[in-house]
């Protein structure tokens, strides 16, 4: 604060008479000026002690304080902003500090915890770049665990991988997926890759985690191992007891007394019996185990239908029971194991058959429902209560415990059923009415054509398989695009469709209709001579249908074939090939 | 006319080399195929059934899959490569209704298979038929 005494320039000076108003040098300037105001006088006196006498201080000179006042006062203002800035500023580092040590801390924690892990993990960014990778990742793909992320590219494009992840989530909008492989170190890895998107549904990246089940699949496999000894141990015994029946039977030993026959016939009947009941338990173990093979191939339900038909028709007649099939329509080709399929209707129908009383119906009925070809076992027998339908599918399950039709199997019949539609893709159930009967549905998925073409030219070129093959692509133009004759090529693609089955005679051969007018043609082991027959029957069909069709535009058959491996060893480049070489049949 | 000595009957046998490492099988198979007359050797395994056909140059051989030292495949595969090898007759007997057994052994050329525990008439049928095919192959 400004006193009065902080004016003072010392000297004393003569006290004008129109001044009356006196303060003390301790004034404060401020206090002054009010006083120098109300009294209405432009000086002041300052009375000082004794000796230094009396100063005289004009307005100006008390303004000029109070100015000096303001100043010291602005001065003090911006040192205690400058404090109070400091301070703010050094608070604000402090907690910067203090979070940028947290979030490091943090960091380093999940880094540490990333570097770590046994799993490998590659994050990739949202052009597909590694951002990062654990040296797990790097191990496991068999590269050093300081390689460099260049190198890990490498071996990742390698796989497909960055092309996998980034088309799956172009083409199907796919969150995730996962798939196994067999690394250069002969470890088996199980690749995962999930999308990352941020709290706001924004695309960062991809995460990719690789795990090595190498010994989960070795238990695996040493399970599925085991259950193929059991398998062995259990059928060794059954056949020499069987052989050693049937030679006694068939006079091996010399003749023998009608009551040994019958003896030995009821063993026979019961080895047959023990068979199948090993063999139902062992595939329940296969199901269960997830090691059932499957053998998938592009194959008719149709054909199925009839040979499970034909062998199940001398039981259907000796119960009195009519069997008979039906399908409904145009049938899609299905991708699976016909083994299995059959294996499935033969317990359906044989159920079915069991289980209707004589005088009786059991059809199968196949039809193409959108998705799926589904098959249906309909009979007149005694059906299923509702509170047992849900039952019947699982384990040791049967209807009746009591004599009678049903006691007799292992009761894992439809267990087995549905394990193996089940591990097809496709699901299995029934509907039933007690007292009138009961129908069981399976229905499989249909496969694009084209895909299911691809899946079995990659089948049949495997070495395994005898490795070559051909194509024969068989193409209807309509040039005149008129509906009747676009009909009538339509109607001549379904004969030869339905025709291919007594003209393809290898059970590896296939007939896929891939367009509307649009043959394709697999005859596998393919000598030119195989080759030529088709072509040649294929002709004969196709000539005998146009001439009955006559008109001014007619339809141009065009067909084209190709050789595996002789003319492309890639099955996809072989159907561009065998397009190229389609020329006029006729 | 008449074979008083018996030797057209005996010349004109097929021979079929019965390859399995089950005693009891080999024996009820054996006895088997000569009631029907057929001469049969046998051996326990794989190492074992290519010595015998070295030895014996049988006509037909049923060979089984799973064996000690040697397995059917194992023999299969340098049975093929042996002069001669390629002309025998190769049936398979499997304990596996695996279809990816019966690509393996196909992939060798083998003419028939036939699943354990099977049918003896069953089995029979398929030798009679194998034996058939052989004889119009052959003239």
């Amino acid at each position: 604060m400004v006193r009065i005494s902080d004016l003072l320039r010392g000297e004393g000076s003569q006290i004008p008479p129109e001044c009356q108003l006196k303060v003390t040098p301790d004034t404060p300037v401020s206090e002054a000026l009010r006083k120098m105001q109300e009294v209405g006088c432009d000086n002041i006196v300052v009375v000082q002690d004794e000796t230094a006498g009396h100063s005289v201080l004009s307005k100006e000179e008390v303004l000029s304080g109070l100015l000096m006042e303001l100043d010291s006062a602005q001065m003090q203002l911006s040192q205690l902003q400058e404090q109070i800035e400091g301070s703010i500023a050094d608070q604000i580092d402090i907690v910067q500090d203090g979070v940028k040590a947290l979030v490091e801390s943090e960091k380093d924690k999940l880094a540490v915890a990333i570097d770590n892990m046994t799993e490998g993990l590659v994050i990739l960014g949202q052009t597909g770049e590694i951002e990062r990778a654990n040296p797990s990742a790097k191990v496991l793909l068999g590269l050093q665990a300081d390689d460099s992320l260049e190198a890990l590219a490498v071996v990742i494009d390698g796989l497909g991988l960055r092309n996998m992840v980034s088309g799956k989530e172009d083409t199907e909008g796919k969150q995730a997926g996962g798939f196994k492989i067999r690394s250069t170190n002969h470890k088996i890895l199980k690749m995962r890759w999930n999308r990352m998107n941020d709290a706001w549904g924004r695309f960062l990246g991809n995460v990719i985690t690789i795990r090595d089940i190498t010994e989960e699949e070795l238990a695996e496999k040493s399970k599925t191992e085991f259950i193929a000894s059991i398998s062995h141990e259990l059928r060794t015994p059954l056949t020499t007891i069987q052989n050693s029946v049937s030679n006694i039977l068939a006079g091996v030993t010399g003749k023998i007394t009608e009551k040994t026959r019958d003896y030995l016939i009821a063993m026979k009947s019961d080895c047959h019996r023990l068979a199948d009941l090993v063999n139902d338990l062992l595939d329940m173990a296969k199901l269960e185990a997830g090691s059932m093979p499957i053998n998938r191939r592009v194959m008719s339900i149709a054909a199925v239908v009839n040979d499970t038909i034909r062998s199940l028709a001398s039981q259907a007649h000796a119960r009195n029971i009519k069997l008979t099939c039906e399908t409904v329509g145009r049938i899609s080709p299905v991708f699976a194991d016909p083994q299995r399929i059959e294996q499935v209707l033969l317990n359906l129908v044989a159920n079915a058959v069991q289980f209707t009383p004589p005088g009786g119906r059991v059809t199968v009925r196949t039809f193409d429902s959108g998705d799926d070809v589904v098959t249906v076992v309909e009979d007149t027998g005694i059906g299923i209560a509702v509170e047992l339908q849900k039952q019947i599918f699982s384990k040791f399950y049967q209807v009746r415990r009591e004599p009678g039709p049903g006691s007799r199997g292992s009761g894992l019949g439809l267990a087995i059923s549905h394990g193996i539609i089940a591990v097809h893709g496709g699901s299995i159930w029934v509907e039933s009415t007690e007292g009138q009967g009961s129908r069981f549905y399976f229905s499989l998925p249909k496969t694009d054509p084209f895909v299911m073409l691809y899946k079995h030219l990659s089948i049949l070129s495997r070495p395994a398989e005898g490795g070559d093959f051909a194509l024969v692509i068989l193409h209807l133009d309509v040039p005149g695009n008129s509906d009747r004759h676009a009909e009538e090529a339509g109607s001549i693609i379904h004969e030869l469709l339905t025709e291919s089955d007594h003209f393809l005679t290898d059970s590896r051969d296939l007939a896929i209709q891939t367009e509307d007018r649009e043959l394709v043609f697999v005859v596998n082991g393919s000598t030119a001579v195989r080759v030529e027959v088709v072509r040649r029957k294929i002709q004969e069909i196709v000539r005998r249908r146009i001439r009955k069709c006559c008109g001014q535009a007619p339809i141009l058959p065009m067909l084209g074939t190709g050789f595996f491996p002789a003319d492309a060893a890639d099955v996809r480049d072989l159907e561009k090939i065998t397009r190229r070489k389609v020329v006029r049949l006729f | 006319m008449f074979d008083f000595l018996g030797l057209r009957k005996e010349a004109s046998k097929t021979k079929i080399l019965v390859v399995d490492d089950e005693p009891n099988i080999v024996q009820t198979l054996q006895d088997r195929l000569e009631m029907n007359e057929y001469e049969v050797v046998t051996a326990g395994n794989g190492r074992e059934g290519l010595q015998k056909f070295e030895q014996e140059r049988p006509d037909v051989i049923l060979l089984d899959v799973i064996m000690p030292i040697m397995d059917g495949h194992e023999m299969l595969e340098m049975l093929r490569k042996q002069p001669g090898g390629q002309d025998v007759s190769v049936i398979m007997l499997t304990a596996r209704s695996q279809t990816q057994d019966i690509a393996r052994a196909n992939a060798c050329g083998i003419d028939d298979y036939i699943v354990k525990p099977f049918d003896l008439s069953e089995l029979l049928e398929k030798i009679e038929s194998v034996v058939e095919h052989r004889k119009t192959v052959m003239k």
